[in-house]
């Protein structure tokens, strides 16, 4: 069972928000502050520390640090009323995996939660499994049903990538920031070029497909 | 600065001491060659005395009189004025008390009043328009919340009419949630000395990373997207731009009908850059463009449920801070293109 710590001042919200987690199949803990949250951590292993900010005693920045300072791994993802940009910064820079703006809807926090868990799996298995296609990024090796599937270095980053934000869009730009060097020659037809190469070689899979959108950016959807 | 008398030798000045000094001498002489007849020189100095004292009373009340007319009348008059002002009344006008060419300061200072008095009145009018509309936007979706709460209380609902009345009251919190979200921007945009915070950045990629956030609204309403953006760089303040496309996109998404389109496009025109969203949807009849752009004005009640009136006042206003145009051109039935002209800050200090 997946267990997540939830820490948030507000009773009701707290109640409601675990009552929304346990519905999708999580184990919750509940904790009103910074201190409380810090205090259950050492005697519990979660999986997920999901956040407000501003609490009582000990707030979301400080309690994030503190985890950050024993925990480099578990996935943190701050809710909070507060949406201007220093904050958010502040967050990332702490170390922080997600962000959510109160009110929020709780569909999508359960979203972004099973995406950090998912993307935190892959972290600690350097794996991606898909139905018949697996990725591995320690061998830096793919298989089609077992089969060896031959990659480029640059094709095995890009689809790496896309699997491993399924349903979240990459322009073309983002794409080249990434992958390409900044005094390379290529444009972002040559990202194109790169997706329909990755599109042949994994039409044979069944778990996942790439899509264009809207002539912007690729992404990877999950079947 | 309007033009005005100041003090400096006019010929009617020194015309005026002139005859002063003229009748007050020879009124002496005269007086002084009646008196030194007699050898008493005690008597003709007594005389001589009460002459002087006679003239300075006389030019006293002169002066009094000039004052009286020249500097008590506009002085109480003015003073009356800002008494007035102080309690909140700004409706006072005063007129001015020579015509234009011949202003003098007190005619600059009734000027200047009158202006003053008009802004006030023009703010406080928006002030309280501003507020009855923010209670009024900010009250329904409360009276919705409070009523669609107590009424989900009772014990016998069947599941449907629950399930109605909770979409309501998701329907209405997240009205209120993009109100209060908009009234902060924008009173953060009109009230602080905001000044832009200009980087040169791609801003192909933030017109798609913003549609890209529409992604899911698209794909529902199954909406066309046709994109033709060049690739450019900009320099502006990303932040506030986002707002732009924020709310120029999330409304051709909200107008557009199911299996509609809508074009984007990006491109240089001569030193301004240019963008247009144009969308297939419902259009504005001309009575309503002319005043899109006017806080909380909303051309159809009907979509009331979906904005709060206030979006395209936010638009308006950080084109205004970043110095460039917004034009909306449209047809009715056949859809609307906002069109976004903006200047490169490159350059500016």
């Amino acid at each position: 069972m997946i267990k997540i710590l939830v820490v948030e001042d507000d009773k009701p919200l707290n109640d409601l928000v675990c009552a929304y987690l346990r519905s999708a199949g999580y184990q919750t803990t509940a904790c009103f502050d910074g201190e409380q949250a810090l205090a259950e951590m050492e005697n519990n292993t979660f999986s997920l520390l999901l956040t407000d900010i501003m609490m009582p005693k000990m707030d979301g920045f400080a309690l994030a640090e503190a985890v950050r300072a024993f925990n480099q791994q578990i996935p943190i993802l701050f809710m909070s009323a507060r949406e201007d940009k220093p904050a958010k910064l502040l967050g990332y820079k702490l170390g922080i995996d997600d962000y959510v703006v109160k009110p929020f809807d709780l569909d999508e926090l359960t979203l972004k939660v099973t995406a950090l868990l998912r993307r935190a799996k892959i972290n600690a298995e350097q794996k991606i499994e898909l139905a018949n296609f697996t990725m591995n990024l320690e061998e830096r090796s793919a298989y089609i049903n077992g089969e060896e599937l031959p990659l480029t270095a640059r094709e095995f980053n890009l689809l790496f990538k896309l699997l491993s934000y399924p349903k979240k869009t990459f322009t073309r730009s983002a794409l080249m920031d990434e992958f390409w060097d900044y005094d390379s020659s290529a444009t972002s037809r040559t990202v194109d070029v790169y997706m329909a190469k990755i599109r042949e070689k994994t039409s044979a899979c069944t778990g996942f497909e790439i899509v264009t959108v809207h002539g912007l950016g690729y992404k990877a959807v999950l079947k | 600065m309007k033009k005005r008398k100041t003090a400096s030798l006019t010929v009617g000045g020194v015309l005026l001491f002139f005859l002063t000094n003229l009748v007050t001498v020879t009124l002496s002489v005269l007086v002084f060659s009646r008196v030194n007849a007699n050898e008493n020189k005690g008597v003709t100095a007594l005389v001589l005395l009460l002459v002087t004292a006679f003239l300075s009373l006389l030019w006293t009340l002169a002066d009094l009189v000039r004052r009286k007319i020249m500097i008590d009348k506009p002085v109480q008059q003015i003073l009356d004025a800002t008494e007035r002002i102080a309690q909140g009344n700004f409706t006072v006008r005063l007129t001015p008390l020579h015509p234009y060419p011949k202003y003098d300061e007190f005619d600059c200072i009734i000027e200047n009043l009158n202006v003053l008095t008009e802004e006030l009145g023009k703010s406080e009018i928006l002030k309280t328009d501003f507020i009855a509309n923010v209670s009024h936007e900010l009250k329904t979706p409360l009276s919705v919340i409070q009523n669609y709460a107590t009424a989900l209380q009772a014990e016998n609902l069947d599941e449907q009419t629950r399930k109605q009345y909770a979409k309501t009251l998701l329907s209405a919190s997240k009205r209120l949630t993009d109100l209060v979200t908009n009234i902060l921007k924008l009173n953060k945009l009109e009230h602080e000395k905001l000044k832009p915070a200009y980087t040169r950045y791609n801003l192909t990629e933030q017109l798609a990373q913003t549609i890209l956030s529409f992604e899911d609204l698209l794909e529902r309403k199954r909406i066309t997207l046709n994109c033709d953006l060049e690739e450019l760089e900009l320099t502006s303040d990303p932040a506030l731009l986002e707002i732009v496309w924020n709310n120029l996109l999330s409304n051709a998404v909200k107008f557009t009908d199911e299996g509609g389109a809508i074009q984007l496009s990006l491109y240089k025109r001569k030193e301004q850059t240019v963008v247009t969203v144009s969308d297939n949807g419902c259009g504005i009849p001309p009575e309503t463009g002319k005043r899109i752009f006017d806080k909380f004005y909303q051309g159809d009640t009907s979509h009331a449920s979906e904005g709060n009136g206030l979006g395209l006042a936010l638009v308006k206003r950080v084109i205004d801070i970043l110095g460039g145009e917004i034009t909306v051109v449209n047809e009715l039935h056949k859809g609307s293109t906002f069109t976004v002209a903006l200047k490169d800050n490159g350059y500016a200090k």
